[in-house]
């Protein structure tokens, strides 16, 4: 039969995501976790792929804390189906002039014995890139196409 | 009892959304439907809210393939909880203008009633999908960060 993860699991691994406890999310890790960031990776240098358990938990005490500090992690919604895991989040967080900034994510997951093996991490990269950088991002490139696709 | 949306709704739904069949899409929304794709609406108009079903229908119809054209729509995960869909799909298009070809994810949470789509978030990978839309990288250029050694912008 296949694994089913139970919602009690996922809810305790979000508890300690959203805090950014990192000793309290190490065992929800699979060794052989698959973990990807969609993301411009010139901008936000945690995007990319993170194979391993201490590669994802390098990411999170490290790479993502040299970018911005989280304080708030809110997940909106939570759909959960056999070992899969999708939730839709807002993330807040201190980037290093003091700045606010906040976007949206998704997570799609998967689980096996209790343990997160595969997510991809699929955030507004654009909002995200125009807020770590502090700048608009809409004014160099752009062109007309019947008024619909107009970048200014 | 809550409702929940019947896997074959879904199903259905899905077989005529991935090839953008607006007249049959159009028999899975609510009235009311609310319909959110994130992303810069500057940059690319059809992001933002769109209420109503024929509003989500004209955007569908009309004012994304003013911009590009899907001719693939490739599930990565379907998901499934109640009255609430999620998905991951890879889409691919052609620009409208000129037919080049971009490609990126999407994932939609939708939650449904009465076999109808009321509400839908899009979440794209937007940087990816505005620099691929428009043709050029982004010039991102320098960033002010205070204090961190870890970002570097090239």
């Amino acid at each position: 039969m296949t694994y089913s993860v139970p919602r009690a699991v996922v809810e305790a691994f979000y508890q300690a995501y959203a805090a950014r406890d990192i000793e309290r999310v190490a065992p929800f890790v699979d060794d052989q976790v698959d973990w990807t960031i969609s993301g411009p990776v010139d901008v936000l240098p945690f995007c990319g792929r993170h194979r391993g358990k201490q590669a994802v938990l390098d990411m999170m005490r490290h790479a993502v804390p040299e970018i911005f500090d989280i304080y708030n992690f809110v997940v909106d919604t939570m759909v959960i189906d056999g070992d899969r895991v999708a939730t839709f989040n807002r993330l807040s967080a201190r980037v290093g002039d003091g700045r606010v900034i906040s976007y949206q994510l998704a997570h799609f997951m998967r689980f096996r014995d209790g343990k997160v093996v595969e997510n991809l991490s699929l955030i507004d990269s654009f909002d995200a890139a125009e807020q770590v950088l502090g700048h608009s991002l809409a004014g160099e490139a752009g062109e007309d196409v019947d008024g619909e696709l107009v970048a200014v | 009892m809550a409702y929940e949306v019947p896997r074959s709704v879904v199903e259905a739904f899905y077989k005529v959304y991935a090839v953008r069949d607006v007249d049959k899409i159009a028999e899975f929304l609510d009235d009311d439907v609310e319909w959110t794709i994130s992303g810069p609406v500057e940059v690319l108009s059809y992001c933002g809210t769109h209420r109503g079903k024929a509003n989500v229908i004209d955007l569908i119809r009309r004012r994304i393939p003013l911009i590009m054209r899907t001719y693939s729509f490739v599930p990565e995960a379907i998901l499934i909880e109640g009255d609430q869909l999620a998905m991951l799909n890879r889409q691919s298009a052609r620009r409208t203008s000129d037919g080049r070809a971009v490609s990126y994810r999407v994932a939609n949470f939708m939650r449904f009633r009465d076999g109808k789509v009321v509400e839908n978030i899009s979440l794209i990978d937007s940087f990816d999908a505005v620099e691929q839309l428009l043709g050029c990288q982004l010039a991102v250029g320098e960033a002010p960060l205070a204090e961190a050694n870890g970002l570097v912008v090239v």
